[in-house]
């Protein structure tokens, strides 16, 4: 936020006077990050520079000459920064200015950082160094100094977030004492969920495309289908592809596998002593983030087809002032607050950290009528006419070979939706407790979400016609965390308006039959 | 004449109040216009250019009679399901066609109280008043109220709201 206050934020020119700098070390951190960077991207090229037929000579003076080169520059661009940069963290307000040509002032008042995370790569971990940054929820309102001393960093966080005094358990609005400490801890095991992911085949597709890309610049892409069609000279070209869709799946599965380790690896999840929840994780890059207990409204079980079938789950938070994907196409904050793992530590970190067995799965939650199951095999007798009807349509108009496909493809594709369809009625369910409402909806990507009835700020109806004629409707908890809003789908009229009377005092009065005609 | 739409096995009473009746004719200029101006201009591009005729004066055609007959008959249908009503403590609105939803937000929660006045809208001497909770989606709107009533309502709504002290105000982001 750049518009001052009456708590008299500096201006910029006092500012770039009595401000800190950032740590000196940033110089020699970035230039060894953008070196590194450089020397991973030499290996490829050197490899297409030679496939290229450029000699020995002229690829090395290339590569070296170009990493010393953009290691420089990287070195020349991080002095500059950290010449016009300066920034302060006084008792109201976190303040930070740039001013090379044009000047960027940010100052933001101290009670409305939200989440500090604090990250570190290889070269900034030798260094002694790391980033910081202060998030409000607003992108526009954050605040990342990159970098300064690690140590400093760490006493940053403490204090940026810290709203009791040192010492005291942690005690919530609600009164219950919750346990402070770790509460869950990343096991070398986990990482096999990692594969079961769809970013494996999406990582395994795109290690072709990157593989063809890299040929192309320098020319080489004929060298490298040769080389792949030579390997398959004697084998059918059914088998061909299946094999290549092999190998692409396993190299996904191994790109998962290192993206997951890097991310989760050492993870730990913690409550700090005034309530704050923090996470550290990541193998190159080391990641911390804290999120200030009271900002949390409840959590979600995600369990995705592929995890449940592996007995495994994952959990979000709910939790205001997260950043969420905008217009801007600015990425969101991840919400993640434990990855992949098996349910019962899943379920027993949730458990921990909303101090309330709510999501423990051996509580069953109210199942939907036995309308929404009709609905969903309506809709999936549909799908699947639908296109088998029109591809029996166009293999009448076009060609035979249409229909024949149609024809093969009915009993799985029926097989699939009626699966759909089973399994996603077996996935509503809902129920309220003392302190949480759970709501349970999806399939193949099946969430549980347990919403706290503090942070259940109202619920909105929607009723379609088919609704309407099956006695069905819609809920949407409306919410400050995440999007704002929680879908509950297919509930039965009378099971919503007794939920809305538990949960939501302010629809009894549309419940109680008190109608009056309105004054004409 | 309390023309209620039954509200099909959901146990609850429609709010309490109907919108403005000037918004029949609101709704069907809207309707006139979004589905008119497209008639117009499909059938004016046959007239320029001859060959495409067959393509162009058909939709053209249908575009027409949905202006004519939708602005003939939506109006009266949306005006029986569009209610309202605030009480002390919530605020409550009926919309929609087919798909027709119910909102409802507790004053203790409410943070912004807006009203707005489109031109069609100023035309008819109606208003549209929104509220919002601290939630990004799902702000109550009543659309088509009387533009002094929704200034009044606006009024009312903020006095009452600031009385009861959001629980939620901090998270205002």
């Amino acid at each position: 936020m750049t518009s001052p206050s009456e708590k008299g934020p500096l201006a910029a020119k006092e500012l770039l006077a009595a401000g800190e700098q950032l740590d000196r070390r940033t110089v020699p951190a970035s230039a060894l990050g953008a070196g590194g960077a450089v020397a991973a991207a030499a290996v490829p090229t050197g490899i297409g520079l030679r496939i290229g037929d450029v000699s020995w000579g002229w690829t090395l003076t290339w590569l070296i000459g170009g990493t010393l080169l953009l290691t420089a520059a990287a070195a020349v661009i991080e002095w500059i920064r950290l010449r016009c940069t300066r920034f302060r963290i006084g008792d109201e307000r976190a303040e930070y200015v740039v001013s090379l040509l044009a000047t960027k002032r940010t100052s933001l008042p101290r009670e409305r950082i939200r989440t500090v995370d604090i990250t570190a790569n290889p070269a900034q971990r030798w260094l002694g160094v790391a980033d910081i940054r202060m998030g409000t929820g607003d992108p526009n309102g954050d605040i990342t100094l990159k970098s300064i001393d690690a140590v400093r960093a760490e006493t940053l966080r403490r204090e940026l977030l810290r709203r009791v005094p040192d010492g005291d358990a942690a005690v919530l609005d609600d009164g219950t004492a919750r346990e402070v400490g770790e509460l869950a801890r990343f096991r070398i095991g986990w990482i096999r969920f990692a594969p079961i992911s769809f970013w494996t085949p999406v990582l395994g597709a795109g290690a072709f495309g990157v593989v063809l890309q890299v040929a192309n610049w320098f020319g080489a892409e004929n060298v490298v289908l040769r080389w792949i069609s030579d390997r398959f000279e004697d084998v059918p070209l059914l088998a061909e592809i299946g094999i290549l869709a092999v190998v692409a799946l396993l190299v996904g599965a191994v790109a998962s596998l290192a993206v997951f380790t890097e991310a989760w690896w050492q993870y730990t999840l913690e409550r700090e002593p005034d309530g704050s929840l923090r996470i550290r994780r990541g193998l190159l890059i080391r990641r911390s983030t804290t999120f200030e207990e009271r900002r949390l409204r409840g959590l979600v079980l995600v369990r995705p087809l592929g995890l449940r079938i592996a007995g495994a789950a994952r959990l979000d938070v709910l939790a205001t002032g997260l950043q969420q994907q905008d217009d801007d196409s600015k990425a969101s904050e991840p919400d993640t607050l434990m990855p992949a793992a098996p349910l019962a530590v899943t379920v027993g970190v949730a458990h921990a950290v909303l101090g309330d067995p709510v999501l423990d799965p051996d509580r069953p939650l109210i199942a939907h009528p036995p309308a929404a199951r009709r609905r969903r095999w309506v809709r999936a007798a549909v799908a699947v006419l639908a296109v088998t009807g029109g591809l029996l349509l166009l293999g009448a108009l076009l060609t035979e070979v249409l229909s024949w496909s149609a024809l093969a493809l009915l009993l799985p594709s029926a097989a699939f939706a009626a699966w759909s369809a089973a399994d996603n009625y077996a996935g509503l369910g809902h129920r309220t407790t003392e302190r949480y409402v759970l709501l349970r909806s999806g399939s193949v990507s099946r969430r549980t979400v347990a919403l706290s009835r503090a942070g259940l700020l109202g619920w909105n109806l929607r009723q379609s016609p088919l609704q309407r004629r099956a006695g069905l409707v819609t809920l949407i908890a409306s919410t400050a965390a995440g999007d704002g809003a929680l879908r509950l789908p297919d509930v039965g009229t009378g099971q919503a308006v007794e939920l809305l009377a538990d949960t939501a005092p302010e629809w009894r009065h549309l419940t109680s039959g008190n109608f009056r005609r309105p004054p004409v | 004449m309390s023309t209620q739409v039954p509200s099909q096995g959901l146990a609850l009473r429609p709010p309490q109040h109907q919108v403005d009746p000037r918004c029949r004719r609101w709704w069907a200029v809207q309707i006139l216009l979004s589905f008119g101006i497209p008639a117009v201009a499909l059938v004016a591009s046959g007239v320029f250019f001859a060959n495409l005729r067959v393509w162009v004066w058909v939709p053209g055609g249908v575009a027409a009679a949905a202006a004519i007959g939708g602005s003939l008959l939506a109006p009266a249908v949306l005006f029986r399901i569009h209610r309202w009503e605030v009480t002390d403590v919530a605020i409550y609105a009926r919309s929609g066609w087919l798909w027709q939803e119910w909102r409802a937000a507790p004053l203790s929660r409410v943070q912004t109280v807006d009203t707005e006045r489109g031109p069609l809208q100023r035309m008819f001497g109606l208003a549209t008043v929104t509220v919002t909770t601290a939630s990004a989606k799902g702000p109550v709107r009543i659309e088509a109220l009387d533009a002094l009533l929704a200034e009044d309502i606006a009024h009312r709504l903020t006095a009452l709201a600031q009385r009861q002290a959001p629980a939620d105000a901090a998270d205002a982001t």
